[in-house]
C-alpha cells in the first residue's frame, strides 16, 4: 500500500483525527485542506529518507517454516499485575508478576510452564511496612504513594525476569512486557525510601547492601545482570508513552555521524515537531507489514538535569534500551520493542515476536505475552473482595466503639459522599 | 478420615452463587464428566438451633470448558496458515472447566448402612470442596443396600461400570414405565433387559409385538431360567355360548357406531343364530350376514303376513342395511386377519410354533400365568385389527383382575410401537380402539397389578393423559425437538439441562427417574445381545435386492390362476408353449398374447 493510501485509510483514525483538529485549529483554514497532503509528504520524505539510509529492516513471516523450525526451543514471557484497591485508611500494594515458559512442538506433559515468580501484598500505610523502609521519624514518610507503587511494580517485573533467566538457562528468547528499561530519576528525590533488606533481597536474589536497596541501584543491577543474561531479553510495550524520542534520536545520531548536514536535521526536526505526531503514529504510515526499524539506542534516563543530585553518579551510568518499532501487519500500529546494547540474535528474536504477534492478527501484539498477562493479572473479584472484607472490618471496629460520631464517620466514608447525586434535592 | 474429607477424592471447589437446587464448581481436568454423582460436605442448620455437616449429593448436568489463553484470533490465524497450536507459543493447559450440579439431596454425614436423602434445606457453601464418591459409596445411596427389595437391574451408571444401576421392581410392576427413544436408541434393548428382569422374578408377562422384536425370547428359551414358559400367539377371534358377546365388542372396536335400532336388530339376529361353541367369529359373522340379507329380502317382499312382534317390518331396510355393512366390515377384517395368520404360520413354520391366541375373556389362565411369556405377535395385520386385537386381549385381562376373580395372577403388559395404540388426539383416534382400554388400565392398573410397558419412538405422537400416568421414564436418545419438548412436559422432574443431553446419548445410554429410582440417573443398559432374534430384525435387504431372481418368481407364479382356462390358440398350437414362456428371457409377443385374448372376449360380452 502507498504512503498516500495509508494515510487516507488512517485519517478517521483516533489519534489522526485530533491531530488534525488541533493543526487545524491553531493553523487556520489553508491547513484544514492541506493535512493529508502535508503528513503525506512529511511520510513519504521520511520513508526515502530512512530506506536511502538502510534503516528500515523486514522481518520474515513464514510461520509454515517458521514455527516447525523452532521446535525443541523454550521462550519465556514475563508480565506483572496489580491489583486495583481503592481503601480510606489504608494503602494497599498487591503485585504479583508470573511467567509462561513454553516449548513450541513439544508434545509432552513439560511443554508449558506457568508460574508466578514474584509478589507483593502489603500495605504502605503500615507501621512496619514489608517493602519500603520507614524513616525514623513517621512524620518523614514518603508521601507520593502512587511513585512507590510504581517503583514497586516496575522493579519487580523486571526482577522477575531475572529470576526466570537464572532458573530456565534453556530460554532462547525472554520477553517482558513493557519496557524493558524505564526512567529510573523520577525515583530518586530526597526522601524517596529504600527497600527493606527482605524486599531487597527478594528481588535481587541475593543479600543487597544497605546502600544498595534504592530504586535507583538496585534497578541498575538488576538490569545489568539481566543484560549478562543467556537469553537475550526484549521488553515489548503494547501502548505508546507518545513522543517521538526514536525518530528524533535517529536523525540526531545521523547527524553527530555526519550522514546528515545540519539544515537537513533542523528542517527534518522541525517537520517532526510541527505536526506533534509520535513515533508510532509517524512509522505506522511509514513501515509495511513485517518491516522495523534498525534498532537505535535511545537514552532513556535523559535529560540529565532532573536528575537527583544523590544519584547523578548513578544515572549516568544506566543501561540504555536499543529501540525499534515493529509493524506486525499492515492493519494495525507498529509496537515499541527494546533491547539491551549489544544484544545477540535481534534479528532472529524480531522474527519471532513477529510470528507471536502475526498469532494475534486483529491485535497485532505477541500473543504469548497476552497469556501471561492473562495469567499475572490480579482479578477484580479478588480485589473487590479485599475492599469489601477492609470495609467490614473497619465498620466493625467502629461499632465496637460505642463513638456515635466514629460510627457515623465510618459510614459516611464507607458509603457515599455528602456530594453524590444521591444526595441531590429532589423537587 | 472418611471418603468424604479425603483430599485424594477432591475434583474441584465451589464457585459463585449456590442455592438449594443447584452450584456450581471449578472441576480439575479429567476428574469428572457429565452425569456422575458428585458430594460435598457443607453444614446444615437442624431444629436446635444449631447446625451439623450433611452430605450434599448432586448430579454434574454441564461442563463448560474454556481456555482463557486461546483467543479467537489466534485460531483464525492457526487456520489461515495451517498450523498446529502445538508449534507455537500458544498455550493449551490453562483451561478452566466450570461445571453445574444439579442437588439431589443431602444424607447424614455418618449414616452406615444405608443412606436416606432429605431435601436440601440451605445452600452449600461457597468455596467447598467436592468429591468424587467411590463405588461403595454411591451403591449404597442408590439403595443397592436394600438387599430385600426386588429389583430390575438395568444397566451401570453411564461412565462408572462398578456402579449397577437397578428399577424397583414393585414401583414398574404397579407404577407403569415408559420406555422413549428415536430408531436406533436402543429402547427395545432396554424393554428387553428389564423383562429379563421380570422374568428372573417369574413374574407373569404378555407382549403385543408389531415386529418380532421379542421373537428372540422364543428362540433363546433354554437360556431362561428353569420352568419359564414362552408362548406365541397370533390373533384369532371364537365366539360360544359364553363369550356370545364377542361379535358386539368386534363390532364396536371395528365397526361403525350403531343406533338403538342397529342395535336391537342386531340382538335380534345374534338371538335366532345358534352358536356352536369353537365357531370362528368369521363363520358366525357370515351366517349373521346371511340373516340380515334374509330379513332385508323380507322386508324387500313387504311380507304382511308375519306380523309377530319381533316382524322385520319393525325395523326399516335402512337399519337392516346399516347392520349389515357393519357386519361386513368386521368380516372382511377378520378374513384378512385369517388370511395373515396363514401366511405368517406357512412362512414362519419352521422356527416357531404358533398358537392360536385364546380367548381372553374365557381362557385368561392360558394366557397369564406365572412364569409364562406371552408374545402377540402382530406382525403384517392392518391398525385397525392390531389395535382391536390388543383392546380385547387387554380389556379381558383387566376385567378378570378388576372383578377379583382370582383367575389370573399380576402381570405385566409390555407395549411396543406405542404410538400406534395410544395415539394422541391430533393423531386421529377413531380406528384406534386400543386408547380407551390402555387409559382404563393406566388410570386403575395399579390397584390391580396390572402394570404397563410403553415402548415408543415418538413420544410426541402419544396421548398425554397415558404418558403422564406412567410413573417412572428410561429415556434414551431423542433428538426430535417436539419429542423432547413433549417428554419434558410430562417428566415433573426432568430438568432442562437433562433434557438437552437427551440427544447426546448414544445407544442404550439414556436417563431413567420417576418412583423406580431413588433420583434421576444416567444409565448405560447392559445389551442381552443372546436374547436378540436371529431370523428377525437385521435382515439384509441389499442382499435380498441384488439376489433377487424376477425372472424365476415370475415364471414360478405365471398360471398360477389361469392355468385351469381354456387353452390359448397359442398353447393348442404348441403344446410346449408354456415351456416357452417360462424361460427366464420371454419374448414380447410370448408375454402379450393370452391375456389380450381373453380380455378382448369379456369385452365382447359386455357389448
Amino acid at each position: 500500500m502507498e504512503i498516500q493510501d495509508r494515510i487516507e485509510s488512517k485519517i478517521t483514525q483516533g489519534d489522526f483525527l485530533a491531530n488534525m483538529l488541533r493543526v487545524a485549529r491553531s493553523e487556520g483554514p489553508r491547513l484544514q485542506h492541506a493535512f493529508v497532503e502535508h503528513v503525506g509528504n512529511l511520510a513519504e520524505k521520511l520513508s526515502v529518507f530512512l530506506r536511502a539510509n538502510g534503516r528500515v529492516q523486514k522481518a520474515a513471516y513464514n510461520p509454515a517454516e517458521f514455527w516447525p523450525r523452532q521446535k525443541g526451543r523454550a521462550f519465556g514471557f514475563v508480565d506483572g499485575g496489580v491489583a486495583a484497591i481503592d481503601l480510606p485508611g489504608a494503602s494497599p500494594l498487591g503485585i504479583r508478576v508470573g511467567s509462561y515458559v513454553v516449548r513450541p512442538g513439544d508434545e509432552s506433559g513439560e511443554r508449558e510452564e506457568f508460574k508466578i515468580e514474584f509478589s507483593i501484598v502489603d500495605d504502605l500505610y503500615a507501621e512496619e511496612p514489608l517493602t519500603f523502609d520507614v524513616p525514623e521519624d513517621i512524620e518523614d514518610r514518603y508521601d507520593d504513594r502512587a511513585k512507590l507503587r510504581d517503583a514497586a511494580r516496575i522493579i519487580s517485573e523486571i526482577a522477575a525476569a531475572l529470576a526466570l533467566s537464572r532458573r530456565r538457562q534453556d530460554l532462547g528468547v525472554l520477553l517482558v512486557h513493557g519496557p524493558l528499561i524505564n526512567p529510573a530519576a523520577p525515583y530518586g528525590p530526597p526522601g524517596f525510601p529504600h527497600f527493606t533488606a527482605e524486599a531487597a533481597e527478594s528481588l535481587f536474589g541475593a543479600a543487597v547492601a544497605r546502600d544498595e536497596r534504592h530504586f535507583i541501584p538496585l534497578y541498575r543491577q538488576i538490569l545489568e545482570q539481566l543484560k549478562e543474561a543467556s537469553a537475550p531479553v526484549f521488553g515489548v510495550v503494547e501502548r505508546d508513552g507518545g513522543g517521538r524520542p526514536l525518530l528524533e534520536r535517529l536523525i540526531l545520531t545521523m547527524y553527530q555521524a555526519g550522514d546528515l548536514p545540519e539544515a537537513e536535521k533542523r528542517a527534518g526536526l522541525a517537520l517532526l515537531r510541527k505536526y506533534d505526531l509520535s513515533d508510532a503514529q509517524i512509522l505506522d504510515v511509514v513501515l509495511e507489514a513485517g518491516e522495523y526499524l534498525t534498532p537505535t539506542t535511545v537514552p532513556r534516563q535523559e535529560p540529565s538535569n532532573k536528575w537527583p543530585k544523590d544519584w547523578d553518579e548513578n544515572l549516568k551510568v544506566y543501561p540504555n534500551p536499543l529501540t525499534t518499532f515493529l509493524k506486525p501487519s499492515e492493519t494495525v500500529r507498529p509496537f515499541r520493542v527494546e533491547t539491551f546494547e549489544g544484544a545477540r540474535n535481534h534479528e532472529e528474536a524480531m522474527t519471532l515476536i513477529l510470528a507471536t504477534a502475526r498469532l494475534l492478527p486483529g491485535y497485532g501484539f505477541p500473543v504469548a505475552l497476552d497469556i501471561v498477562d492473562k495469567f499475572a493479572k490480579v482479578p477484580s473479584w479478588l480485589s473487590k473482595e479485599i475492599g469489601a472484607g477492609h470495609k467490614a472490618v473497619l465498620l466493625r471496629k467502629a461499632f465496637e466503639s460505642d463513638d456515635r460520631k466514629l460510627q457515623e464517620y465510618a459510614i459516611k466514608m464507607l458509603s457515599v459522599s455528602s456530594r453524590d447525586w444521591f444526595f441531590r434535592p429532589k423537587a | 478420615m472418611t471418603w468424604i474429607t479425603n483430599s485424594e477424592n477432591m475434583i474441584g471447589t465451589v464457585v459463585g452463587n449456590t442455592s438449594t437446587d443447584s452450584y456450581k464448581f471449578i472441576l480439575r481436568s479429567f476428574r469428572a464428566k457429565v452425569g456422575d454423582i458428585v458430594a460435598t460436605l457443607s453444614a446444615i442448620p437442624d431444629d436446635n438451633k444449631s447446625h451439623g455437616n450433611a452430605i450434599i449429593w448432586g448430579r454434574i448436568v454441564s461442563i463448560d470448558r474454556h481456555n482463557p489463553f486461546f483467543p479467537a484470533e489466534a485460531a483464525q490465524e492457526l487456520a489461515e496458515q495451517n498450523l498446529r497450536l502445538i508449534d507455537t507459543v500458544l498455550s493449551t493447559s490453562r483451561d478452566y472447566l466450570n461445571a453445574e450440579v444439579l442437588i439431589l439431596g443431602s444424607s447424614d454425614e455418618d449414616s452406615t448402612s444405608q443412606m436416606d436423602l432429605s431435601p436440601l434445606t440451605y445452600p452449600v457453601q461457597p468455596a467447598a470442596r467436592v468429591i468424587n464418591p467411590p463405588a461403595s459409596a454411591i451403591k449404597k445411596l442408590l439403595g443397592a443396600s436394600e438387599d430385600n427389595v426386588p429389583k430390575l437391574h438395568v444397566g451401570s451408571l453411564l461412565g462408572r461400570s462398578d456402579v449397577d444401576v437397578s428399577l424397583a421392581a414393585n414401583k414398574v410392576v404397579s407404577r407403569h414405565l415408559a420406555i422413549l427413544a428415536m430408531t436406533g436408541g436402543g429402547k427395545t434393548v432396554a424393554a428387553r433387559r428389564i423383562i429379563l428382569a421380570l422374568i428372573g422374578h417369574g413374574y407373569p408377562i404378555v407382549i403385543f409385538d408389531p415386529h418380532g422384536d421379542y421373537l428372540g425370547f422364543y428362540e433363546n428359551r433354554a437360556k431362561l431360567p428353569p420352568g419359564t414358559d414362552v408362548k406365541l400367539f397370533y390373533p384369532m377371534m371364537k365366539v360360544s355360548e359364553e363369550n356370545i358377546t364377542v361379535v358386539s365388542d368386534l363390532l364396536a372396536k371395528m365397526g361403525r357406531k350403531m343406533t338403538d335400532a342397529q342395535h336391537d336388530f342386531f340382538n335380534k339376529i345374534v338371538m335366532e343364530t345358534k352358536i356352536s361353541d369353537g365357531t370362528k367369529a368369521s363363520d358366525y359373522i357370515l351366517e349373521l350376514i346371511q340373516r340380515a340379507e334374509n330379513t332385508a329380502a323380507k322386508i324387500a317382499r313387504k311380507d304382511k303376513e308375519d306380523d309377530a312382534e319381533d316382524s322385520p317390518k319393525k325395523f326399516g331396510a335402512t337399519t337392516v342395511n346399516a347392520v349389515k355393512r357393519s357386519l361386513s366390515f368386521v368380516l372382511n377384517a377378520l378374513k384378512q386377519m385369517e388370511q395373515n395368520n396363514k401366511v405368517l404360520c406357512e412362512r414362519l413354520k419352521d422356527d416357531y410354533q404358533f398358537h392360536e391366541m385364546p380367548d381372553p375373556k374365557r381362557d385368561p389362565e392360558d394366557i397369564v400365568r406365572k412364569k409364562q411369556v406371552s408374545i402377540f405377535y402382530l406382525a403384517g395385520y392392518d391398525h385397525l385389527t392390531q389395535s382391536t386385537i390388543v383392546s380385547m386381549v387387554l380389556d379381558a385381562l383387566f376385567s378378570h383382575r378388576a372383578a377379583l376373580t382370582n383367575r389370573i395372577p399380576p402381570f405385566q403388559t409390555v407395549i411396543e410401537e406405542a404410538h400406534n395404540f395410544i395415539p394422541s388426539r391430533q393423531e386421529g383416534t377413531d380406528e384406534t380402539p386400543s386408547l380407551m382400554t390402555v387409559r382404563k388400565v393406566i388410570t386403575e392398573g395399579r390397584k390391580f397389578g396390572t402394570g404397563l410397558m410403553i415402548i415408543s419412538q415418538r413420544p410426541a405422537r402419544l396421548d398425554e393423559t397415558i404418558l403422564t400416568q406412567c410413573n417412572s421414564f428410561l429415556v434414551l436418545r431423542l433428538v426430535n425437538p417436539k419429542d423432547k419438548n413433549f417428554v419434558r412436559s410430562v417428566m415433573e422432574n426432568l430438568s432442562e439441562s437433562d433434557a438437552n443431553i437427551l440427544q447426546t446419548f448414544g445407544p442404550g445410554q439414556g436417563i431413567v427417574s420417576g418412583q423406580a429410582v431413588r433420583f434421576p440417573l444416567l444409565v448405560k443398559v447392559h445389551h442381552d445381545k443372546n436374547f436378540e432374534s436371529s431370523k428377525i430384525g437385521d435382515e439384509d435387504f441389499l442382499k435380498a435386492a441384488a439376489s433377487w431372481n424376477e425372472s424365476g418368481t415370475r415364471a414360478r407364479n405365471r398360471g398360477a390362476f389361469t392355468a385351469a382356462a381354456a387353452p390359448t390358440p397359442a398353447a393348442k398350437a404348441s403344446p410346449d408353449a408354456n415351456k416357452k414362456e417360462q424361460q427366464p428371457a420371454p419374448s414380447k409377443a410370448a408375454r402379450s398374447d393370452p391375456p389380450s385374448l381373453k380380455f378382448s372376449a369379456v369385452a365382447k360380452r359386455k357389448r
